[in-house]
């Protein structure tokens, strides 16, 4: 009786210690539950944020924005085109001219033959007339007219030689320049778009990367979801393992009751060896009891820190998973907008000294009509002069008839003198003709890039426009981003920052273990005595069956019936199958712990 | 407008993760600590659906049933037990006491929030 009297003493403050274990780790399971929900509001934000992020760069405006871009680069690329097929044809055109300018020099040497005979003739004329003396006086006028209208004839076939020098000097180096020009302008316009080209394939690849990670970002919510209900169920093994420690601590309350009054009554040997018997029994059973609980909560808790990590793990993944896309901290998405604004404002820039070219080329065009214009006048004036000559020459060709024998001479000088004149005429209309080609050319040149050159200068500023709004839009959508990146990462690193704090400050399965472990080795001790003095009997397996009817949890029972399997060797007996009657599984649609009547 | 729902339950860890789920699913919570707390509370609020626990001091979870099934305010909503009980006699017990349904210990939030949308119609 002795030795139940001691285990009585030995089992009282086991129970204190139990009763400690089930009634002080509510706290410490409250604030675990406090802090999950602040985990839950730091992760929806960064959730949110981050969703946010990708919205921006995977949503319509961006789409439209990038479509807008490659229509800017289309446009530029079209307009350099129209560009380059506007200056072949003005340059074809000035080619023509050029040829056009050296036909129209052929009647010029006609021209100064023509003044030179002219001269001598006049000479003729004078030395013929004088000759004749008194019949001769009418021919000095004639020889003074037709020097003074060689000398004409001289002054403007001057003026023409030196405008169509000029001309052909301003197209040759127009034509030169404009070839340069164009080639330089060509290079500095594929780099640019090559530059806003490769921004834009960038911001592209961006946008798509972004739009992957919508979906990292829906499988992201979908585990962090997963781990905030793995927490949710783990907080709850403390109301399960509270009540398995409250009924370990009746069992064995009731074990120190009935002791207590043996002790009273003096029993029998044999009630006394049933009693030891029993508490052998109960104390092994409760050893499990508590084992498993210590052990259901120790693992709760564990998987409560580790859910939480992954909380913060998965937000943390997701930031890289951004910063990847996005470009390490989004400077990536910085130097695409730098690099695109750069790419199409040199591009702009390039197409506008293309405007400017045009703009030249078409001065040069006026120029070469104003010329030619003036041209014309002088060889009009020079088929003036050969009409007025002719008259002259007809003049003097009558009045040589009337003179006789005598004028016979002077006739035929007239005769000489005609044929320059209508010789002039000829080489007047022939060099008419090339000026007109000339002006025909360049007249149709001029009226169009006269329509074109107005519109293709708005249009390069349109597209400086444009550029720059959507460039500004994009850069404005960057710096968006760019703040909420920022922000999303403060907030991940406070969310990471928050739960390592926590979840290194939870100790309480620490506690429970070591409060547990104190509970089954005073247990164990009473077990190994018991069990010596009477060994487990049968007995034993019907009071565990008898003890079954006061477990109302399932995790007891499955405890109660491992200590069974093990102490009959057996499972067809007894209570595995009352276990299994005692419990439906109900597999209904919500699970099989859900029964909805 | 948002439904209240009531959590019965002694232990404040498990009404905190009922809260919890409920609250993040747009509910209205009211907490009682135990089944004359649910009671006092459910005889001057009007609410539309109570989740109790089976095993409470002062007056269990089959009590309340009965207590609210016979009073007049809530007597018709929806009563879901969430307990560690699972044994079959229990669960016919709650269905006697007009439970409407029976959720075994620990509940999945998924679950929770699926039961509720279902028993809510």
């Amino acid at each position: 009786m002795q030795h139940l009297a001691q285990w009585r003493e030995r089992i009282l403050p086991l129970i204190e210690t139990l009763k400690k274990a089930g009634g002080t780790t509510e706290d410490e399971f409250l604030q675990i539950g406090a802090r999950l929900q602040e985990f839950y509001i730091k992760s929806e934000q960064c959730s949110r944020l981050a969703n946010q992020l990708v919205g921006l760069l995977g949503d319509d405006e961006y789409h439209v924005l990038i479509g807008a871009l490659q229509r800017m680069i289309d446009e530029m690329d079209e307009y350099l085109l129209a560009a380059r097929t506007r200056s072949n044809e003005s340059r074809e055109t000035l080619g023509r001219v050029l040829e056009l300018l050296h036909a129209a020099s052929q009647p010029l040497e006609g021209f100064q033959n023509m003044q030179k005979t002219l001269r001598m003739l006049g000479i003729s004329t004078k030395i013929e007339s004088a000759r004749l003396g008194e019949l001769g006086s009418g021919f000095t006028i004639l020889a003074a007219d037709v020097e003074r209208l060689s000398c004409q004839v001289n002054e403007k076939t001057g003026c023409i030689v030196v405008q169509l020098k000029e001309l052909d000097n301003l197209i040759v180096q127009n034509l030169q320049g404009l070839k340069t020009n164009e080639l330089l302008q060509d290079a500095e316009i594929s780099a640019m778009l090559a530059i806003a080209m490769t921004s834009f394939q960038g911001l592209t690849d961006l946008n798509n990367r972004c739009s992957h990670s919508g979906e990292v970002a829906g499988r992201v919510a979908g585990e962090v979801a997963a781990s905030i209900s793995e927490v949710v169920s783990s907080v709850q093994t403390h109301d399960s393992v509270r009540q398995q420690l409250e009924h370990a601590t009746e069992a064995l309350g009731r074990l120190v009751e009935e002791i207590g009054t043996a002790a009273g009554t003096g029993d029998s040997d044999e009630t006394i060896r049933g009693l030891v018997s029993k508490s052998g029994d109960i104390c092994e059973l409760q050893v499990a009891q508590v084992r498993y609980a210590g052990r259901d909560l120790y693992n709760a808790v564990v998987t409560i820190i580790k859910n939480l990590n992954a909380i913060g793990a998965k937000q943390s993944l997701f930031l890289n998973e951004i910063t990847t896309a996005t470009g390490a901290g989004g400077t990536s998405g910085d130097s695409h907008f730098s690099n695109l604004r750069k790419g199409l404002g040199g591009a702009g820039a390039a197409l506008g000294n293309c405007a400017g070219s045009d703009q030249k080329l078409f001065v040069t065009l006026l120029k070469v009509a104003e010329t030619t214009a003036g041209i014309s006048s002088f060889v009009g004036a020079i088929e003036e002069i050969g009409a007025e000559i002719n008259l002259l020459a007809l003049n003097a060709q009558i009045k040589a008839a009337h003179t006789g024998k005598d004028g016979a001479a002077l006739g035929i000088l007239a005769e000489a003198i005609k044929r320059l004149a209508l010789e002039a005429v000829t080489q007047a209309d022939a060099m008419s003709h090339s000026l007109s080609s000339i002006n025909s050319a360049t007249e149709t040149l001029v009226t169009k890039a006269r329509g074109e050159l107005t519109s293709l200068g708005e249009r390069v500023r349109g597209m400086d426009g444009k550029v720059d709004e959507i460039v500004s839009s994009l850069e404005c959508l960057n710096q968006s981003t760019s703040a909420l990146l920022v922000n999303l990462i403060d907030n991940v690193q406070n969310l990471n920052g928050d739960i390592n704090q926590s979840t290194s400050s939870i100790k309480v399965h620490d506690t429970i273990e070591e409060l547990t472990s104190q509970v089954t080795a005073g247990l164990d001790e009473i077990v190994t005595q018991a069990r010596a003095r009477v060994p487990a009997s049968t007995e034993f397996f019907e009071d565990l069956q008898h003890m079954t009817s006061r477990y109302t949890m399932q995790s007891e029972r499955r405890i109660h019936d491992e200590i069974a399997r093990t102490k009959k060797g057996q499972t067809e007996i007894g209570i595995v199958p009352t276990l299994v009657l005692a419990e439906s599984h109900c597999e209904s649609e919500f699970g099989d712990n859900v029964d909805l009547f | 407008m948002s439904k209240t729902i009531m959590t019965a339950d002694d232990s404040a860890s498990v009404r905190q993760m009922v809260a919890f789920t409920l609250k993040q699913n747009g509910y209205d919570v009211i907490e009682a600590v135990d089944g004359r707390d649910a009671l006092t509370k459910l005889n001057t609020q009007k609410v539309d659906m109570l989740i109790t626990d089976l095993n409470m001091p002062n007056l269990d979870g089959i009590g309340l049933i009965k207590g609210v099934r016979s009073g007049s305010l809530n007597r018709l909503i929806p009563i879901v037990m969430l307990t560690t009980e699972s044994q079959d006699t229990r669960k016919m017990e709650g269905k006697a006491a007009g439970a409407t349904g029976w959720i075994i210990k620990p509940f999945k939030p998924e679950q929770l929030i699926a039961v509720v949308k279902k028993v809510l119609g």
